[in-house]
């Protein structure tokens, strides 16, 4: 692989002179940064290394301050605050704020936001952004923001991994209304990398820029990291031999998911760096650790974050349970234990890269939304994604359906192509292997289809992978 | 505006620019140093909106270091 630490990392940026070497960055001057921040392994040390107790008073003071902010100057919180009968000043410590404070979901927001009503602190002068969610989940979400609360979303994780001001940005993104690698780019400008945005071409193109403006960091969906990689197989580019040497993503598991991190590391010969964040919670971020790639850390800078069982109970160190984060960044239209729906197994010991934040193992495990129960076993499409990942032969490109009604029972089968040149004599073999590491691991029985290599669409944002085909309900 | 006004404005701007400055050199910290340059840069263009300073003095001074920019 690459060498994933750019020269300055290193170097401290004394003025090598490596344009040309192309893989390693760009020129050096004059740093833009002191020597004793160019060598840090941290971008903010005193946040990133605090002891657990100060983190914890540090955010006892945030939430009571975000919540008596959104109490008295939001419509929707003093609406939900005042049916749950908790007023601001009943939340004095952090477990009054688990047992206490009511959550909210992503309905909810949509809702009074569809009536009208104010979801939004502040006058319309203050929203000087305003995107949408991606519609992952169904309904689609308007994120109105401010400014200042776009960045610092990815540059703990550049910085953790060896970005540096000389690296390039390559922003394989259509710039839409997804505002995920909006935020990025602006995460870009305040580190001082060159930026090259890649918005409004298509993919042919966009590896034709690659090639032309030789950048280090490939920023794109990992589906669509993976996408353009084939396309410049396709054109005669072996990616491989670019001048990436990192690809970052986001939007949907990647790197985390050990498949998804051989695919995008072989294509690109690149290392693979994982994101998690709810857009809607303006970023507030979880990202994977520089020592160990099973664990993502989430970035207590930027929210509060507790693992809650289905009754909203706390569940302890070590335990799984659905994710709960009140954003600090998400200013203007401000989410309180705001339900992620994410299935993830947090660890509060510190770290041994130095980080005292959070460490979710695994990252993102499921969706608790997605959940379906089959034969009384309760099955997670992330998961039967992820292990058949570990089936040697075959691809990260699947398709999960899911099958039944009122009277039917609930079925879960799966398409899953193999990796390019298995030949189509192994298919059978394959099918066996994986529907009995499927049956071993999870308990029930699922088929899997072997369909050909490339028969599975291509997306170009993120890839539809779970397929619900049972009748909706009405309510 | 008057020019005392004017004046004062100006010596406020170049403060602001000099600690931003400061910070962005000698902070160790890359979360602090960015965001310094950052208010380093905007003090410097606030200062152009007012007619002072050569803008361009500002790649040197923030030192982009790159013949590329």
């Amino acid at each position: 692989m690459k060498s994933a630490i750019s020269d300055t990392a290193i170097t401290g940026g004394a003025g090598r002179a490596v344009r040309g070497a192309g893989k390693k960055g760009r020129a050096g001057g004059k740093p833009l940064y002191s020597r004793a921040a160019q060598e840090s392994p941290y971008w903010n040390e005193y946040l990133e290394t605090m002891p657990r107790r100060e983190l914890d008073a540090m955010h006892l003071r945030r939430l009571k301050g975000l919540i008596h902010h959104a109490y008295h100057n939001v419509p929707m919180y003093r609406d939900i605050y005042d049916k749950a009968g908790v007023k601001p000043e009943d939340i004095r410590t952090l477990d009054d704020y688990v047992k206490k404070l009511p959550s909210i979901d992503k309905s909810d927001v949509s809702l009074y936001q569809k009536q009208g009503k104010a979801t939004v602190a502040g006058s319309e002068e203050h929203v000087t952004f305003m995107y949408q969610t991606s519609g992952t989940s169904g309904n689609i979400l308007l994120e109105p923001g401010h400014y200042p609360d776009l960045v610092n979303k990815w540059t703990y994780q550049w910085w953790a991994h060896g970005i540096r001001p000389n690296d390039t940005y390559y922003f394989a993104f259509p710039f839409g209304t997804f505002m995920a690698f909006w935020s990025a780019y602006i995460d870009a400008l305040l580190m001082g990398g060159q930026t090259i945005t890649g918005g409004g071409v298509d993919t042919k193109t966009r590896i034709l820029q690659i090639q032309q403006f030789r950048p280090t960091v490939l920023v794109a969906t990992p589906t669509y990291a993976l996408r353009l990689a084939e396309v410049a197989r396709e054109m005669g580019v072996d990616p491989r031999a670019t001048s990436v040497r990192i690809v970052t993503t986001a939007g949907e598991p990647g790197a985390i998911v050990p498949a998804i991190r051989r695919a995008i590391e072989d294509a690109w010969d690149a290392k693979a760096l994982d994101l998690y964040g709810v857009s809607e919670l303006w970023g507030s971020t979880s990202w994977e650790c520089p020592k160990h790639e099973d664990r993502m850390h989430f970035s207590e800078a930027s929210g509060y974050g507790i693992v809650v069982d289905e009754k909203g109970g706390l569940m302890p160190d070590g335990g799984k349970g659905e994710f709960l984060v009140t954003s600090y960044e998400s200013t203007v239209q401000p989410l309180i234990k705001y339900r992620t729906h994410d299935l993830v197994e947090w660890h509060k010991e510190p770290c041994d890269c130095g980080r005292t934040w959070l460490s979710l193992r695994g990252g993102v495990l499921a969706r608790t939304d997605q959940m379906v129960t089959v034969k009384g076993t309760n099955v997670y499409p992330t998961s039967v994604q992820v292990l058949l990942g570990e089936v040697r032969g075959l691809s990260e490109r699947v398709e999960i359906h899911i099958n039944g009604g009122e009277a039917v029972p609930t079925t879960v089968a799966v398409k899953v192509e193999p990796n390019a040149g298995v030949e189509e004599a192994n298919f059978p073999a394959l099918k066996v292997q994986a529907e009995k590491l499927l049956h071993d691991m999870i308990g029930v029985t699922i088929p899997v289809e072997v369909v050909p290599p490339l028969s599975l669409p291509r997306y170009e944002l993120k890839a539809k992978v779970v397929f619900d085909h049972r009748p909706k309900r009405t309510a | 505006m008057n020019a005392t006004e004017r004046q004062e404005m100006t010596q406020h701007l170049s403060a602001i620019r000099g600690l931003a400055r400061k910070l962005r050199e000698q902070s160790g910290v890359p979360a602090v140093e960015s965001c310094a340059r950052w208010c380093e840069m905007y003090a410097q263009v606030a200062l152009w909106s007012l007619g002072a300073e050569d803008r361009f003095q500002f790649m040197d001074t923030v030192a982009l270091g790159d013949e590329k920019r």
